[in-house]
């Protein structure tokens, strides 16, 4: 017999990456054990991706295809190795831990280089993957990325249908936590926290945190808790100006009128 | 004919709906790359557009140089096989392209019509343009869109990859590029007009890629077209406009040595469509294909439009005179003239 050994607190914890709190010397990005990228990793990432899963132990895992095939996974010593399908785009984890009279749930979606499937990541968000589901909506286009300070909505479903008027938290690595209801159509809408306590110039310079999004349901007499886990990243506009670009544009707007004068003058051909 | 029945008035209205659908069109297409049309389009509908309806095929360009190409060339893999999505992306283009050439430009592209609208404003509000382009200027620019299509579409991406160059520069062109920063505005997006001071290299382009933005828009009230003489999209469509069903087809006259009339509506300075005398085809490297010329020679049957060999529109005397009149009533209906009549007419009345 199994017992549910894992709180709410651990289950957090569950499937996330080994940089979670987005120290400068894990070595690790993109929630995957790799060496540190020179670039954006989104691109050159075409190796496996290795996922931390603590507290799992009897956890059925499933990788989703963007085919919508699935397939069984295994945890090894607290990880999760994910292996190239053959096929481009998002890929979703789904880990389900059925305790009898409640679930837990933890979804986790991952952007895999490969052949381009032909489909779209509208089909593997709209696939019910399991009971209770916390859906992104929609999933940062593909090679874009979750940002801090800027929205971010998703969807709960249950059984497929809309979960309407369901408490829904953001907890991030950084330390905050928002709590929002979803509405009648289960969508909720949170701006993400602009909470990075370091920021360095660049992108490439500023490693990424992890989020979760979690929400308690019951239904049926049973429990249901699902996380969607994801990272997020520093804004850039920390170090890009707005105000800037604009003073430049308008320079650049008083070169080009003087520009159009100057051809006029030279031409000699003009016309009113 | 009216001065809102004509080829002109026809473009514009291909243009508006073409500007609409390529920036708003993730709402019919989808959001998600998946589900855009081609992923090669050849016009500058940007992806860095989160609503667009394609992406332009400059974007895979420069990306399979920096981490297909020349990634390959670094681990000493098969470089064949890193040219592939290359092959596949080009052909995705020429699949497009071929079907109407170089009107990509004069009648889709987001950012043509943009530059057209400044210059029609530049008109109603009276500004004193620039008729035409000197000889010497129009020579000294065409080679720029080769330049740019050479090194920031191909050369700098690729020196990326094969890092002898900064990794910023993967997107060489799209950082200078102004449908990027006009689409994003479009869609009230303004993450992507900055100054950013992360690095030398990133200053560098972002600076020069926010002072070309405002250079242009001012160039463009005075200047039929100033970014298209230079966009390395033109070059493109240039090296493969033999390919494309839809040219622009002369058939010369002695009377064409003294017009000259189709040069001077040519909105790309073109003047070989006038002094060329023996080529049929006169789709030339800058002609965008937006018939103007046609419109305006006076004789028929000199030039004409053709897709796959079939006239679609061809010169003649008749609608030549009356293009020709309801472009001078165009011509005078300005802000100014519109203000110089309305505080003559009390002075006139008192009188």
């Amino acid at each position: 017999m199994r017992y549910r050994t894992f709180t709410p607190a651990l289950l957090a914890l569950l499937l996330s990456s080994a940089c979670l709190a987005a120290p400068e010397s894990s070595g690790f990005d993109a929630g995957a054990r790799q060496p540190k990228p020179s670039g954006h990793a989104a691109h050159q990432a075409r190796g496996a991706k290795t996922l931390m899963l603590e507290n799992a132990e009897g956890a059925s895992i499933r990788l989703w295809k963007p085919d919508l095939t699935s397939a069984p996974l295994a945890a090894e010593h607290g990880h999760i190795t994910l292996r190239p399908t053959g096929l481009g785009n998002y890929h979703a984890i789904v880990v389900e831990q059925d305790w009898g009279t409640a679930k837990d749930v933890l979804i986790r979606y991952e952007y895999m280089n490969g052949k381009p499937s032909g489909r779209s990541p509208a089909e593997l968000t709209a696939a019910v993957k399991t009971e209770f589901e916390i859906v992104p909506d929609p999933l940062p286009r593909e090679h874009a990325r979750y940002i801090a300070g800027r929205p971010a909505a998703f969807l709960v479903r249950h059984r497929g249908h809309p979960a309407g008027g369901v408490p829904v938290t953001l907890t991030t690595a950084n330390g905050t936590t928002l709590q929002a209801t979803t509405d009648a159509r289960g969508r909720v809408r949170f701006e993400l926290p602009d909470d990075f306590a370091e920021v360095k110039p660049g992108r490439p310079n500023n490693r990424p945190a992890e989020m979760q999004v979690r929400s308690d349901f019951q239904a049926e007499g049973r429990a249901y808790t699902t996380i969607l886990s994801a990272q997020y990243h520093v804004n850039p506009r920390h170090w890009q100006s707005f105000g800037g670009g604009v003073f430049i544009a308008l320079l650049g707007m008083v070169a080009g009128g003087l520009t159009g004068r100057r051809l006029l003058k030279g031409n000699g051909k003009a016309e009113k | 004919m009216s001065a809102t029945v004509n080829v002109s008035v026809a473009r514009k209205l291909v243009q508006l709906a073409a500007f609409v659908f390529l920036v708003y069109g993730s709402v019919v297409v989808g959001f998600y790359t998946a589900d855009k049309i081609s992923g090669a389009f050849p016009a500058l509908s940007c992806a860095y557009d989160f609503q667009n309806a394609d992406y332009c095929v400059l974007i895979p360009f420069q990306h399979q140089m920096a981490h297909r190409v020349g990634h390959a060339v670094v681990e000493g893999s098969s470089l064949l096989m890193s040219l592939v999505p290359v092959i596949t992306t080009l052909g995705t283009f020429l699949l497009l392209f071929v079907l109407l050439n170089k009107a990509f430009c004069g009648w889709i592209c987001p950012l043509g019509f943009f530059q057209e609208m400044l210059h029609m404003l530049g008109q109603k509000l009276g500004l004193q343009r620039v008729e035409s382009l000197s000889t010497r200027t129009v020579d000294r620019l065409r080679p720029v869109k080769w330049a740019a299509l050479a090194i920031l579409v191909f050369g700098l991406p690729l020196l990326s990859g094969l890092g002898f160059v900064s990794h910023d520069l993967v997107g060489a062109y799209c950082n200078l590029c102004p449908s990027r920063i006009l689409t994003t505005l479009a869609v009230g997006d303004t993450t992507q007009l900055y100054y950013d001071g992360a690095n030398p290299v990133l200053m560098v382009w972002s600076v020069t890629a926010d002072f070309l933005f405002g250079f242009i828009i001012a160039l463009s009230l005075t200047v039929r077209l100033p970014f298209c003489r230079v966009c390395p999209m033109l070059a493109l469509h240039a090296a493969f406009r033999k390919l494309g069903l839809l040219r622009l087809v002369k058939a010369a006259t002695p009377r064409c040595e003294k017009c000259g009339i189709c040069a001077k509506a040519c909105p790309m300075d073109i003047r070989e469509i006038h002094t060329e005398m023996r080529k049929k085809d006169v789709t030339f490297a800058d002609c965008t294909l937006c018939g103007r010329c046609v419109e305006f020679c006076p004789d028929q049957g000199v030039l004409s439009l053709k897709y796959a060999g079939f006239p679609v529109f061809t010169s003649s005397a008749e609608y030549f005179k009356r293009r020709r009149k309801a472009q001078k009533e165009w011509e005078q209906s300005t802000l100014r003239a519109w203000w110089r009549k309305r505080r003559a007419a009390p002075a006139a009345k008192e009188a």
